[in-house]
């Protein structure tokens, strides 16, 4: 008996020790660990404050060369709701088990008004399932699991977490390929997506045609992407999307399925209807099990024509501007419902003759290198581009020619306000082009040609002639370029096309 | 099961828990049945070859005892001998005989290619020398089927050892043990040191061996030598560490297992550092290959004979690789020609000397030991020339291997501890501590194993032999 009681007392005192360790690790490590694993760890814990938060993976965040405002969906949609706070977390490859855990960490007392989350059809596709890259995220999300914060760190330290190696994850998918059955549409029709594939391999290896050899490849792409049925009774991320739902239920948060855009004008393209209703009837089932539980589910599914889609040769959730702000609105048209008074319509996409641009770096306007704007020093709101050392690109101005008023092509003017501390930098404005019909050209003025003041903001006018061979360029970028060690701000820039 | 994995550190209470609960007649079956799910967790399919194993043995060592007719007897411990080496060859040998004969004979034969059952050589050498010591007449066999299969698969020490004689083992576990705080604490220290040396010393030294036996030319004579250097307490941690998990577990049920390490790197010779690393393999060798053979009451040659077959049976038993083979060599090499210079010299202070003396001693046999593990961790020849040809040249360039922090600090905790046990366990050292410090230094392992842990899925070194 006294043996059992010197036991029971010394494992009190162990797990009281372990206690003080947990709480020595979250004050001293953990913090650090979890955004070095997870950069919006700090999102997290303020998207309690948040009116709408936005859970995304690359689609949110995915911008083309030639979009003028590179923003992400999360910041479309919050140009609809101008009055309320929206927050928006994203995770590469991300799909509904990892949400579950970032919706877990926000602290409990706080809560989000609404939740969207991002439904990536394809995350159900045994591609995504099985991805190789799969295992490293897990790995990620291991200090974003439940329990203790050493409890979190143990099960890192202890590899629980999916450890196949990358042949592991092929078999798994190739093996599942050969298993989940299609649907039945004839005697002839495959019976899997493995038979399906052999038949295509035949194809392309007998094609000649390069164009329509391209063509099967893209076929089989979209073939392994999204020919599946869900398991309603095994698949993972079911599972997953009932452990979201749940979980929003129990915190009383209005959840919102974003269910995204697909390519099902090029899937119709390259497989008639077949593929496209396949992923249409999935959609629908998905749309239809989960508004049954409450939610709010947006199909968006067959919202965006294919020239929205960024990779043409791949299957992706990439949009360009105006995908991204289509389908920011059509969220946002069904946020209205919650939010009726604070919606308004945002400024729309223009499809093209434009000749002015203007960017103040507070962030309402998105160009390339927006990472660049800093809280250094500034000309009008709280933000500039700092140009110089590691980063001797500035906030950059992007463009399709196509775009432009193509009667405005012979000159551009471009003003900005600058500050130097000294003259010894090397700070440029350039001017480049490129396309497939013409070479690439680059030009550059010294802004020391314009200026000499330093040590206080100073305004920059530079008119600069086209080349002759501009107008037969497909991109065209405008740009502070500073090579040298010691930076200069620029801020408040206007381009005009004449 | 590996010792460092979440599965082990929920099956080890649940069994010491269940163990003391079930009545002592029935916990040779909880431990056989929990053995052999320990054994399967990795390939399910293996144990068929334990069990093969373990019912030769039992049924050969009883017609052995039975039997009156010595050639009889010799038959029945060679068959014993034919069949657990033969299986051994198989998995582990037969690919590298496969490739010799192809190079030798210039012949185009396929590979096996059969996986390594882990644990085989250290299971097989434990059954050899049960059936080994009944043949001798030294134990008697055993006639409970269950419990033999217990001593072969008890899992603690099944897939890296100790090799544990029948004769310490199997009494120890048919005993009534009682649920004492002392052997628990003792087991918890034990496990607790271990998974540190494991965890945070090889584990974190691994990637930094790992890259530069991988590519040797990307680095510079300087860190190849911090490479060897760090490899040398890379493998001493590893194996180590797992043989003070699997003395804790062990210990949490009353069971005392053999020590496998004592000090090693602070031998003042060859023959005590052979005295002092895998003791279990070393005393295997030398009771049933060197005492056999003659021992060291024969001449000279005919013992120098006898010292290189241990060595190099040694190096082959570590891998069916030429390496292993030029290490055990190598070894033996080293071992005769100390033998020698204590015969011969006429009064080279190899028992009794100065403390600073005792220091340069051990520094020397400590060198020596880093260079036999650089053909012992190399993976061919082709990279050992590689290893040695880069350590040959020494440039001005600093090194270009860096080690993190904690690293260096866990290596400094490990040979602290070596310096200060004076050939104490860790766990009985402990008890000399004050209750204060002794939960500091818990919770300072405890924190390390969690937080300082080698992110990286590194299988122990000794799994693959």
């Amino acid at each position: 008996m006294k043996q059992l009681q010197t036991i029971a007392f010394k494992s009190g005192l162990f797990a009281l020790m372990l206690l003080s360790l947990n709480f020595l690790y979250g004050w001293l490590q953990f913090p650090a660990e979890v955004k070095e694993a997870f950069p919006d760890w700090d999102k997290i814990q303020q998207a309690g404050e948040a009116d709408i938060l936005y859970l995304g993976e690359s689609s949110n965040v995915t911008y083309g060369d030639l979009d003028f405002d590179k923003s992400s969906i999360h910041e479309f949609l919050q140009r609809h709701f101008p009055g309320l706070q929206t927050i928006g977390i994203t995770q590469a490859a991300a799909h509904a088990g990892h949400y579950v855990k970032i919706l877990q960490n926000i602290p409990c007392g706080k809560s989000p008004k609404s939740v969207v989350v991002t439904l990536n059809l394809r995350s159900f596709s045994p591609q995504w399932v099985f991805a190789k890259q799969a295992p490293a995220l897990d790995k990620k999300m291991v200090l974003l699991g439940q329990g203790p914060v050493l409890w979190r760190k143990l099960m890192l330290t202890l590899r629980q977490y999916n450890r196949n190696s990358e042949a592991d994850q092929l078999e798994l998918t190739q093996n599942a390929w050969k298993t989940e059955p299609l649907p039945d549409w004839g005697a002839q029709s495959p019976r899997n997506v493995h038979q399906w594939d052999s038949i295509l391999a035949l194809k392309i290896k007998k094609e000649t045609n390069p164009d329509r050899k391209r063509k099967l490849v893209l076929a089989t792409h979209y073939l392994k992407a999204y020919a599946f049925q869900i398991d309603t009774l095994s698949h993972p991320r079911i599972a997953d999307l009932d452990a979201l739902v749940g979980l929003c239920n129990e915190r009383g948060w209005n959840l919102t399925l974003n269910l995204l855009p697909e390519n099902t004008q090029k899937a119709e393209e390259l497989f008639r209807d077949t593929l496209a209703n396949l992923m249409r009837s999935n959609a629908d089932w998905l749309t239809r099990r989960y508004r049954h539980k409450g939610v709010d589910v947006v199909n968006l599914l067959d919202s965006l024509p294919n020239e929205c889609f960024l990779d043409q040769d791949w299957t992706t959730e990439h949009y360009n501007e105006f995908g991204r702000r289509k389908v920011a609105r059509l969220v946002s048209l069904s946020l209205k419902r919650q939010y009726p008074s604070a919606w308004r319509e945002s400024l729309q996409f223009e499809q093209g003759g434009l000749s002015r641009f203007t960017n103040d770096f507070e962030g309402g306007t998105k160009w390339s290198q927006m990472h660049t704007c800093t809280t250094q020093r500034s000309h009008s709101g709280s933000m500039s581009s700092m140009v110089g050392g590691k980063e001797p690109f500035s906030v950059t101005w992007t463009s399709g020619l196509d775009k432009l008023d193509s009667t405005k092509l012979d000159s551009v003017e471009v003003s900005f306000w600058l500050y130097q501390d000294a003259l010894d930098h090397a700070a440029a404005i350039a001017f480049e082009a490129s396309g497939d019909s013409v070479s690439y050209m680059w030009d550059s003025l010294s802004v020391k040609r314009f200026t000499n003041r330093t040590s206080q903001w100073v305004p920059v006018k530079v008119a600069w002639k086209t080349w002759p061979e501009f107008k037969q360029a497909d991109l065209m970028k405008i740009y502070l370029y500073n090579p040298s060690a010691k930076a200069v701000w620029v801020d408040d820039w206007i381009i005009q096309f004449k | 099961m590996q010792f460092n994995s979440a599965e082990f550190l929920l099956f080890l209470p649940l069994v010491v828990g269940a163990y003391y609960l079930f009545p002592t007649r029935f916990r040779w079956i909880l431990l056989l049945l929990a053995s052999y799910l320990f054994y399967m967790w990795w390939k399910p399919v293996f144990a068929v070859l334990v069990a093969i194993s373990t019912v030769l043995d039992w049924g050969l060592a009883l017609l052995m005892e039975k039997s009156n007719h010595p050639n009889r007897k010799l038959a029945l411990v060679s068959l014993s001998l034919f069949a657990n080496l033969g299986m051994l060859f198989s998995f582990k040998y037969a690919d590298f005989f496969i490739d010799t004969i192809n190079f030798m004979g210039g012949t185009d034969l396929g590979h096996l290619g059969w996986i390594l059952p882990v644990g085989i050589s250290f299971y097989t050498f434990q059954t050899l020398s049960y059936t080994l010591d009944v043949y001798a007449g030294n134990v008697k066999a055993e006639r409970h089927l269950g419990h033999f299969a217990l001593f072969v698969i008890y899992f603690p020490q099944l897939v890296a050892g100790p090799i544990e004689r029948y004769s310490d083992l199997a009494p120890q576990l048919r005993v009534n043990q009682v649920l004492t705080y002392r052997n628990l604490s003792h087991g918890f220290r034990l496990v607790l040191f271990g998974l540190f040396v494991k965890m945070v010393l090889a584990d974190r030294l691994a990637p930094h061996v790992d890259a530069v036996y991988a590519d040797p030319s990307a680095y510079n004579g300087w860190s190849l030598a911090l490479a060897c250097f760090l490899y040398s307490f890379q493998i001493y941690g590893d194996f180590m560490g797992y043989s003070l998990v699997a003395m804790g577990s062990a210990k949490c049920m009353g069971v005392d297992l053999m020590e496998n390490f004592k000090q090693p790197y602070l031998s003042r010779s060859i023959a005590e550092f052979w005295q002092r690393w895998h003791i279990s393999l070393g005393k295997w060798f030398r009771d049933y290959v060197f005492l056999p053979l003659g021992g060291s009451r024969v001449a000279f040659s005919r013992l120098a004979v006898n010292i290189l077959m241990v060595f190099v049976l040694s190096g082959f038993w570590h891998g069916a690789n030429w390496t292993f083979l030029a290490w055990g060599l190598g070894w033996g090499l080293l071992y005769i020609l100390e033998k020698a210079i204590g015969s011969w010299g006429p009064s080279i202070p190899m028992i009794s000397g100065s403390r600073s003396l005792n220091g340069i001693r051990i520094l020397v046999v400590f060198a020596i030991t880093t260079l036999m593990w650089i053909p012992f961790r190399s993976m061919n020849w082709s990279n050992l020339k590689l290893m040695v040809g880069g350590l040959a040249s020494f440039p001005s360039d600093c090194l270009n291997l860096e080690v993190e922090w904690i690293a260096w600090l866990a290596l400094a905790v490990v040979l602290i501890a070596d310096w200060q046990l004076q050939g104490r366990r860790i766990d009985v050292w402990m008890d000399a501590w004050s209750a204060p410090f002794r939960w500091l230094v818990y919770a300072a392992l405890t924190y390390g194993i969690v937080v300082f842990s080698s992110q990286e899925d590194v299988a122990f070194i000794y799994f693959q032999f």
